[in-house]
């Protein structure tokens, strides 16, 4: 990394990179252009940004907020899921190291 | 003689914390008895709180500029007064070690805690208490020590006091029983944690017979459940630490913060990682399984972005991006540093992309912080985000905004760029299928900023009402500081690179690649290979 940045490949590889980027992005501007479009021009006041059914880009993603909303969120905030969490992480690493070198 | 800096910047905001509580405590006692209400003057307070933050950033400043030149330092307590040297018969033991890693780190975050600082102290609508300034210390001090402390006790103590200032951050002290009853499952599970690091360190200490990081590294681990069961145990916590480290608080000061915080258990966690992955057998499946925990973060930080609007949700989900990356990259890294083939290929470039999102996690996890709070300042009965068109009002800040969702995606030529390139080519040497995933994932990260960007920034404007306090006055300063941070690193990538990432990364290899015995004290051991003592 160091030797490229000092010679010219960076820049060649910011340049990739951004080509990659402008054709990738032009399709996220058009995506935004008509996930925002639909809510400034239905409510342009104040308390616009909470009807939030203008950020949907398409269904799925309506779908994954409610499934957020219903299911995860309500489990993630309760008062135990920090407890449960770390007892889950230490779970998941007791049975890692106990796998290791076993073959599973 | 040495001047013991590191020490004595550990020693200032703990002090300053101690004396801050002990007030408090005095001048409670002193209301049940007498009725009377006595408070420390705001303006003492806030000077006080901004000259330790100043002096603190400029302390670690003057350790890093020293360490730069001096390889890595160790500061020891004797009969003459602060040494830097030992005498291989000599008892004292060194008190705190800084090298590289320890060094910079704890610049950037005294650099952060100081912006931090500066927005606390405008904050009008979370007003500094005294009590908040001295759990402000605590963090401060505890995460420091974090990042001088060169063993698992010292480690475990001040992971502790960055815990407690944490956790008063967090609620603050609480006035009644019912108050701690319901905050029950969030202490038991912060105090779990911290016992769990300490029955790890206890088990390991069993096993080696030192505390010290680079004489467990040194060592030669054999194989068993008591080893096995001490990395779970200090592993664990620390991984919890760095995934829960967000509270839902609209107070900028405080989250940016938990962000400190956050960043100090990840450092905590390589630094641990990196010490028993080589030395103990059985930890093959452990990169793997940062990788799932990484890609479960990510997947959950798609969900989160989902339709969602709140300002402080949507901060939270950046960071978990951040995070699934960072993780991501440390299982690359550790797959990839124990043989030189995969040090040549891919080892090194995931390390330093390691390195340089946890670097820029804090910065960009303070400017999300600031900005995203200021979003939920109520004007006129109504929160800021929900005002359409708030860009025309607040220029400066939707500029910010947007150019931390540039650098937080990778989008060339910002800052984060090179750390999500050199992941990329990292992640290549593993699969293919794996750099289409976190390239697509990094493209939803930037489709879900663009759209909050545009979404709340953009728009037909809706001010023609009274717009008094809706501008870019009130985070002008915490913001411009960190931009400046930003606007350097992003211009200078290569000097970024050299004068930080690279000697971290040759720090953290160089620490976890010894595999030979401990080496005998010489008869006077110099900073630059004082490495084994404790």
């Amino acid at each position: 990394m160091l030797h490229e940045v000092a010679t010219g490949f960076y820049v060649w590889n910011v340049l990739s990179w951004l080509f990659i980027f402008v054709i990738t992005g032009a399709v996220l501007c058009l995506a935004v252009y008509l996930s925002v479009r639909t809510r400034n021009g239905r409510i342009a006041h104040v308390h616009a940004a909470s009807e939030s059914r203008g950020m949907q880009l398409w269904d799925l993603e309506k779908r994954l907020r409610g499934f957020r909303d219903e299911y995860v969120r309500p489990c993630l905030t309760a008062p135990h899921w920090h407890v449960v969490m770390l007892a889950v992480i230490a779970l998941l690493l007791f049975a890692a190291v106990m796998c290791g070198g076993t073959g599973f | 003689m040495t001047y013991p800096l590191p020490f004595l910047s550990l020693c200032l905001p703990f002090a300053g914390a101690v004396v801050l509580l002990a007030m408090r405590l005095y001048h409670r006692l002193v209301y049940r008895k007498s009725g009377e209400v006595k408070n420390i003057g705001r303006v003492p307070l806030k000077l006080s709180f901004l000259l330790l933050l100043l002096v603190n950033m400029a302390m670690t400043y003057v350790v890093w500029l020293r360490f730069s030149g001096a390889g890595s330092m160790f500061y020891a307590f004797g009969g003459n007064g602060w040494s830097n040297t030992l005498a291989p018969d000599s008892a004292v033991r060194a008190m705190m070690q800084v090298d590289a890693l320890g060094a910079m780190s704890a610049l950037v975050m005294s650099v952060v805690a100081f912006i931090a600082g500066l927005r606390a102290l405008a904050d009008k609508a979370n007003p500094l208490t005294p009590s908040k300034t001295a759990f402000y210390l605590m963090t401060m001090c505890g995460v420091q020590g974090i990042f001088y402390s060169n063993n698992l006790l010292a480690l475990c103590i001040f992971l502790f006091i960055s815990q407690a200032g944490a956790t008063g951050l967090y609620r603050g002290v609480p006035s009644a029983r019912s108050e701690l009853l319901d905050d029950a499952w969030y202490l038991v599970s912060r105090l779990l944690a911290v016992l769990l690091f300490l029955a790890g360190t206890l088990l390991l200490f069993r096993s080696c017979g030192t505390y010290n990081f680079a004489q467990i590294a040194a060592a030669q681990l054999r194989h068993g459940t008591p080893q096995l069961t001490a990395f779970v145990l200090l592993s664990a916590p620390l991984l919890f630490l760095f995934m829960k480290n967000s509270s839902y608080v609209a107070d900028a000061g405080r989250r940016c913060f938990f962000g400190i915080r956050a960043q100090a258990a990840f450092f905590a966690l390589f630094r641990v990682v990196f010490s028993l992955y080589g030395p103990m057998t059985g930890l093959d499946k452990i990169p793997v399984l940062f990788a799932v925990f990484g890609a479960v973060l990510l997947g959950y930080a798609v969900l989160s972005a989902a339709g969602e609007t709140d300002p402080l949700r949507f901060a939270e989900t950046m960071e978990l991006f951040m995070k699934g990356f960072m993780l991501i990259a440390l299982s690359i890294g550790l797959s990839g540093t124990y043989s030189a083939e995969a040090v040549a290929t891919y080892g090194g470039d995931a390390l330093d992309s390691m390195i340089a999102l946890w670097l820029i996690y804090l910065p960009l996890s303070a400017a999300l912080s600031i900005i995203c709070c200021r979003l939920k300042d109520v004007v006129d009965g109504a929160e800021l985000w929900q005002i359409s068109g708030l860009g025309s009002k607040t220029p400066a800040t939707c500029a910010a905004m947007g150019l931390v969702i540039f650098a937080v995606s990778g989008l060339p030529p910002f800052v984060g760029y090179s750390s999500k390139q050199l992941l990329f080519r990292a992640a290549e040497h593993i699969s293919s299928l794996l750099v289409i995933l976190l390239f697509v994932v990094s493209m939803m990260q930037l489709l879900f900023g663009m759209r909050y960007l545009v979404s709340v920034f953009f728009g037909r404007a809706s001010l023609s009402r009274d717009s008094n306090g809706i501008g870019d006055a009130a985070i002008a300063l915490p913001l411009i500081l960190l931009l400046l941070l930003f606007t350097g690193a992003s211009l200078m990538p290569g000097r970024m690179f050299q004068k930080f990432i690279a000697p971290t990364a040759e720090s953290l290899i160089d620490s976890s690649a010894r595999t030979g015995p401990p080496a005998q004290a010489p008869a006077e051991q110099t900073p630059q290979d004082a490495g084994g003592w404790d």
